[in-house]
C-alpha cells in the first residue's frame, strides 16, 4: 500500500476537469512524429537559406571541372564535394537549391488542391440531394482519370515552367480532399451540434468555417500529407520526362533526367538526388502516419 | 382566456423511405394529427418509445422540419411569420447526447455566448457577463469557461447546453431525452436544475422521455404517444393515477422503481412492435393491447374528452 | 459455489498511464442465483464481466487470487481450452444485440454453427436444437426466422435470439452485460421475464450488470454495487435496495426518481456531487471519499475495513456500525 495520506483529497465540491493532454505533450513522446518532423524541419530550413548554404552558385558552369566525383572517389576535387555534373556545376549547391523547387510545388500544388478539395467536399456533404450527385460524379470522374498522362498532355500544350507545373498538380491532386472532406462532412453533420447552430439561426459560413471545419482537421492534415509527397513525385516524373521544371533550374527530378546519360560512368549523380527524393517522400510519408496516429482517438 | 405560448394544431408529417434504388419510395407517417398547446412556464411531457414520433414532434417545433400539414402558432401567430432570428430566440434545445451537442473546438465560453454572438447581442462586455451568470447558475465551475467540452464529463456538459439553450432568454426550451445518456445520480443534478431555472426563469419546457417516473417528476401535464398519434393527455398527476388507455396502463407498470418487489411482471403486451411502414387497422394498439375487443381492429378511436375537460384519450373502451 | 471470483484486478492502457478499472473485488455466485452488479458508468462493472469471461480488450492485465468455475480455474486455462469453454459452460450477452450478432450470416447459421461447435452435433439436430431454443425464448415462427438476417429484426427480437444462442449448450453460468439498456422500456420487461424464466428452468447461475436499480429490484437475489473499481456494498437484495448503509448506495437510491403522487416539479431529488474519479495508481483508501458526504479524517488515512452490518450485506466503509444502520425509507 502506498502511503495514501500524501495524496490530496478533492473535495467534492470543487467539480474536477477531466486534464488537457495537449497535442504537443503526446507529440513530443511520439517517436515517428520526431524523427519525421526533424527530416521535414531539416529540409525546410536548408530550402529557405540555401543561398546562404550552398557553397557555389549553382547555375556556374565551368567546363573545366566536368563530372568530378564526390568525395569518397579518388579523383575528387576539395571544393566541390559531391561533385560536379557534365557543365562542371557544383552538385551539392544544385542539390540545396532543389530542395526549393520541391518544397515550393509540394505546398504550392496542395494549397491549390486542398482550396478546391476542401470546397467541394464541403458544399457536397453539407447540402447532399443533387448538389451532392453532382459533385459526386465531378470527383469520381476526376478519379477515372490517368493524373500523369493528363499532366503530361496539359504541359506539352502550354510549355513547361515552375508555375505551370504547380497549377497543373494543384488541379489534379484536389480528390482525394474532396472525398474525405465530403465523407467527415456527412458525419459531423449528423452531430447535434450542427443542428444546435442551425436552431440557434446560425449563418451558412458560422456552420461551415466554425462548426464543421475545425472538426474534421484531423483527417485533411492527413490527406495533405499524402499529398505533398504525391507532388514532389510527381514533378520529379515531370521533369525527368522533361515537360516538368526546365533547365537551368535545379530540380530534383531534372538531374535525375539530366544523369541519366552518364549513369553507367558516374552512378552517384543518380543516386544523389534520387536519395534526396526518397528522404524528403519519406519524411512527409511518415509524419503523415505520425499525424494520424496523435489525433486519433479522443471523442468527438 | 390566455393565448397559450405554444399551440400546434393537427399536425401531421409524412416521410418518405426508398428501398432500394428503383422502388417507390414508401410513405411512413411519423405523426398523425398531434395537436399540443404550452402554456407560459409550464412543463409539457412527452413520453412514448422509439417510433412514436417524439423526436419528429421536436424538429418540427424547433424548426428544422416543416410538417406536410398542420400550423404551430407561437404566441397568436404563426411560426412561418416570424423572421428567422425572432423564432430562434424563443424556442431553443437541450439534445440527449451531450457528447454530440457540443462542438468540441469551442471553448465553453464561446459556446454558451452562441445564440448571443449569433444575433450580435449586447457588446463583447455585456455577453461576457451573461456567460459568466449564467454559467453559475447552471453550476458550472469558474474553470470550466475556458476549457473545451474535452474536458467536462457527461453532466457538466449538459449543463453547458442548458447554459446555452437559456442564455438568449428564450420562452420555450425542447429537452428532447435530456438525462437518458447519464448517469442516475448526475441525472438527478440535472433535473433538479432544469426546476430550478424554470422556476427562475420562468421559462415554459417540453420535456420529451421514454422514462414514465422522469416525466411523473417533471411534467404538469403529459401526451403519451403511440406510432405517431397522441393516445393520451392531460395533467400528470391525474393520467398517473389512473390511467385511461391501455398503453399508458402498460407504460405505468413497465417503470421499474427501486422500492419494488422480485419479479418482472407480465404486461401482457401481445405480439411485437409493429411496423411504422404497415400500420394496423383501426386502433393503432389494438394487435398488442391486452385488453382489445374485436371492434378494436376495425374503428378507429380518436382523441376525445374524458373526465373532465383538461383530459383525453383515445380508446374505444378506456379503462378507469 | 458455481463461480467464485476473489482479489480481482484489471487494469488498462489508458493514454500512456494504466487505468485501475477493478481493483480488486470479491463475488459469488451460486446455482440459480442472480447476483445484479450494480453501479455508474466507468464503475468497472463492464470490465468485471468481461475478465470473468476471460473476453478483455488488447493490453489490458488482469490478476486475481481466484477465478473459478465450478472446479475448473479459469485463469489457469489456455485460450484453446477457454474458447471451448466459453458458450458451452458460461455464454455472455452483450448489451448492443446488433453489433453482437454476424450481419452477413441468417440467425439459423449462427444458431447452428455454435451448437454444431460445442457438440458435434449433426446439421438436423442443430436444427432442431436452434428452433426449440428460439421458441423458448417467445418467438414466433421460429423456423422461418432462421432464415432471416439480423437486420430484418427489432432490437427486441435481436436480443431473444442472442439469448437463444446463448443458452443453446445450456451453460452453468450466463453473464449478462445491460441486456436492456439499448431496448424500450416494454422490451425490456419482456426480455427481463424471458431471461429469468430460462433461468429458473435451468439452475442457471447468472451475473446481471446494470445501471437501473429498478431493474435490480426486479431481477436480484443479490447485489454488488460497485463504484471507481471495487465493490462498496454486497448483499441479499432486501438488504441492500431496502436497508442501504454505505453512503454512496443511499446516495444511488435516492436519486432514482419514483412515482410518489406529489405535484410535479416541487420535489428536489437528492443527488451526490461531482463525478466518478478514474483511478491511474494504486490507491487502497476508500474509492468514494471525494464526494462522500459523511467523510471523516480517517477515510483520507487508511483503507476502509469490510464489515458486517446487522441487516446483513457486508459494507467497506469507516462508519460506525451505529451510524452504517440505515434508517428505512
Amino acid at each position: 500500500m502506498t502511503t495514501a495520506a500524501t495524496i490530496p483529497v478533492p473535495l467534492p465540491d470543487e467539480e474536477q476537469l477531466i486534464p488537457r493532454r495537449g497535442f504537443w505533450r503526446r507529440a513530443l513522446s511520439h517517436r515517428t512524429f520526431l524523427f519525421s518532423a526533424a527530416i521535414l524541419l531539416i529540409i525546410t530550413l536548408i530550402a529557405i537559406f540555401a543561398p546562404m548554404l550552398a557553397p557555389h552558385d549553382p547555375y556556374l558552369q565551368n567546363i573545366a571541372m566536368r563530372l568530378k566525383p564526390p568525395f569518397w572517389h579518388d579523383k575528387t576535387v576539395a571544393e566541390h564535394m559531391l561533385g560536379t555534373d557534365q557543365l562542371g556545376r557544383d552538385y551539392l549547391s544544385r542539390l540545396i537549391y532543389g530542395a526549393r523547387i520541391s518544397m515550393t510545388i509540394a505546398i504550392g500544388a496542395t494549397l491549390m488542391s486542398a482550396l478546391i478539395g476542401i470546397t467541394l467536399g464541403l458544399i457536397a456533404g453539407y447540402y447532399g440531394g443533387w448538389i451532392d450527385t453532382a459533385i459526386s460524379t465531378v470527383i469520381t470522374t476526376r478519379l477515372s482519370m490517368p493524373i500523369i498522362l493528363i499532366a503530361l498532355a496539359v504541359v506539352a500544350l502550354i510549355g513547361p515552367s515552375l508555375t505551370v507545373v504547380i497549377v497543373v498538380l494543384g488541379l489534379l491532386l484536389w480528390d482525394q480532399f474532396a472525398v474525405v472532406t465530403r465523407v467527415a462532412t456527412q458525419q459531423v453533420c449528423a452531430r447535434d451540434y450542427v443542428t444546435a447552430a442551425r436552431v440557434i439561426g446560425s449563418s451558412l459560413p458560422h456552420i461551415l468555417f466554425r462548426e464543421i471545419l475545425p472538426n474534421i482537421r484531423a483527417p485533411l492534415i492527413v490527406v495533405a500529407t499524402v499529398e505533398m509527397a504525391q507532388a514532389v513525385l510527381l514533378e520529379a516524373a515531370l521533369s525527368f520526362l522533361g515537360l516538368g521544371v526546365q533547365a537551368p533550374l535545379p530540380s530534383w527530378g531534372l538531374m535525375l533526367s539530366e544523369a541519366k546519360t552518364s549513369m553507367f560512368f558516374s552512378p552517384w549523380m543518380i543516386v544523389l538526388p534520387g536519395s534526396c527524393l526518397f528522404i524528403l517522400a519519406l519524411g512527409i510519408n511518415l509524419i503523415g502516419d505520425a499525424l494520424r496516429d496523435l489525433t486519433a482517438g479522443g471523442r468527438g | 382566456m390566455t393565448t397559450p405560448l405554444l399551440e400546434a394544431r393537427d399536425l401531421n408529417h409524412v416521410y418518405f423511405l426508398r428501398h432500394g434504388f428503383l422502388k417507390q419510395p414508401a410513405p411512413l407517417r411519423a405523426l398523425n394529427g398531434v395537436s399540443l398547446t404550452i402554456n407560459e412556464g409550464e412543463i409539457l411531457g412527452i413520453v412514448g418509445e422509439s417510433g412514436c414520433g417524439k423526436s419528429t414532434l421536436a424538429r418540427i417545433l424547433l424548426g428544422l422540419e416543416t410538417p406536410t400539414s398542420g400550423d404551430v402558432i407561437l404566441e397568436g401567430r404563426p411560426v412561418s411569420s416570424y423572421p428567422q432570428r425572432e423564432r430562434a430566440l424563443a424556442v431553443q434545445p437541450v439534445f440527449q447526447d451531450p457528447y454530440g451537442s457540443l462542438n468540441p473546438s469551442m471553448s465553453v465560453e464561446d459556446l454558451i455566448a452562441l445564440p448571443l454572438h449569433v444575433h450580435k447581442i449586447g457588446s463583447r462586455q455585456e455577453r461576457q457577463q451573461k456567460v459568466a451568470r449564467m454559467a453559475e447558475q447552471v453550476g458550472l465551475p469558474r474553470r470550466a469557461l475556458s476549457a473545451s467540452p474535452n474536458q467536462l464529463s457527461g453532466g457538466q456538459r449538459q449543463r453547458v447546453a442548458i447554459a446555452r439553450a437559456l442564455v438568449s432568454g428564450p420562452r420555450l426550451v425542447i429537452c428532447d431525452e435530456p438525462t437518458s445518456a447519464l448517469d442516475v445520480s448526475v441525472q438527478a443534478q440535472i433535473l433538479n436544475l432544469l426546476l430550478d431555472l424554470r422556476a427562475e426563469h420562468r421559462v415554459a419546457m417540453l420535456f420529451i422521455s421514454h422514462n414514465l417516473s422522469v416525466i411523473e417528476h417533471m411534467a404538469d401535464r403529459m401526451m403519451v404517444m403511440y406510432l405517431g398519434r397522441v393516445v393520451e393527455a392531460g395533467s400528470t398527476q391525474q393520467i398517473f393515477a389512473a390511467p385511461a388507455h391501455p398503453y399508458t396502463a402498460v407504460l405505468r407498470d413497465s417503470v421499474f422503481s427501486p422500492d419494488d418487489d422480485g419479479g418482472v411482471p407480465d404486461l401482457g403486451l401481445r405480439g411485437n412492435f409493429p411496423n411504422a411502414m404497415n400500420m394496423p387497422s383501426g386502433c393503432v394498439f389494438h394487435p398488442r393491447c391486452p385488453v382489445a375487443r374485436p371492434e378494436c381492429a376495425t374503428t378507429e378511436p380518436f382523441l376525445t374528452q374524458a373526465h373532465d375537460a383538461s383530459r383525453q384519450n383515445a380508446c374505444l373502451f378506456p379503462l378507469n | 459455489m458455481l463461480l467464485q471470483v476473489r482479489g480481482l484486478h484489471v487494469n488498462l492502457p489508458d493514454q500512456g498511464e494504466r487505468l485501475h478499472a477493478v481493483r480488486g473485488i470479491d463475488l459469488d455466485v451460486a446455482e440459480g442465483e442472480t447476483l445484479c452488479l450494480v453501479g455508474e458508468s466507468g464503475c468497472g462493472k463492464s470490465m468485471t464481466a468481461l475478465a470473468l469471461m476471460q473476453l478483455l480488450p488488447r493490453g489490458a492485465q488482469l490478476r486475481s487470487d481466484r477465478l473459478h468455475l465450478g472446479e475448473t480455474d479459469l485463469s489457469a486455462l489456455p485460450e484453446r481450452k477457454l474458447s471451448q469453454l466459453r458458450g458451452r459452460r458460461m455464454s455472455m450477452i452483450f448489451q448492443e444485440p446488433m453489433t453482437a450478432l454476424n450481419p452477413v450470416f441468417t440467425i439459423g447459421d449462427q444458431l447452428r454453427t455454435v451448437y454444431r461447435r460445442h457438440t458435434g452435433a449433426s446439421a438436423r439436430e442443430a436444427q432442431a436444437r436452434a428452433i426449440e431454443m428460439l421458441e423458448s425464448v417467445g418467438l414466433t415462427n421460429a423456423s422461418l426466422r432462421l432464415g432471416q438476417y439480423p437486420h430484418q429484426l427489432s432490437g427486441g427480437l435481436r436480443q431473444r435470439v442472442l439469448i437463444a444462442m446463448a443458452l443453446m449448450c445450456e451453460p452453468e453460468m450466463l453473464i449478462c452485460d445491460e441486456p436492456t439498456t439499448a431496448l424500450d422500456v416494454t422490451t425490456q420487461a419482456q426480455i427481463l421475464r424471458i431471461l429469468k424464466d430460462a433461468q429458473t428452468a435451468r439452475k442457471m447461475g447468472m451475473v446481471f450488470i446494470t445501471h437501473d436499480l429498478g431493474v435490480v429490484a426486479r431481477v436480484a437475489d443479490r447485489v454488488a454495487v460497485m463504484y471507481a473499481g471495487r465493490i462498496v456494498e454486497q448483499g441479499d437484495r432486501a438488504s441492500v435496495l431496502r436497508t442501504p448503509a454505505h453512503p454512496y448506495t443511499k446516495g444511488l437510491i435516492a436519486s432514482v426518481p419514483r412515482p410518489e403522487g406529489a405535484q410535479p416539479g416541487t420535489r428536489r431529488l437528492a443527488s451526490i456531487p461531482g463525478n466518478v474519479p478514474a483511478f491511474h495508481r494504486e490507491d487502497a483508501r476508500c474509492p468514494f471519499l471525494s464526494r462522500c458526504p459523511a467523510r471523516m479524517d480517517v477515510c483520507g488515512a487508511v483503507p476502509p475495513p469490510l464489515r458486517q452490518v446487522p441487516t446483513g450485506q457486508v459494507v467497506s466503509c469507516h462508519l460506525s456500525l451505529d451510524l452504517l444502520e440505515p434508517v428505512p425509507a
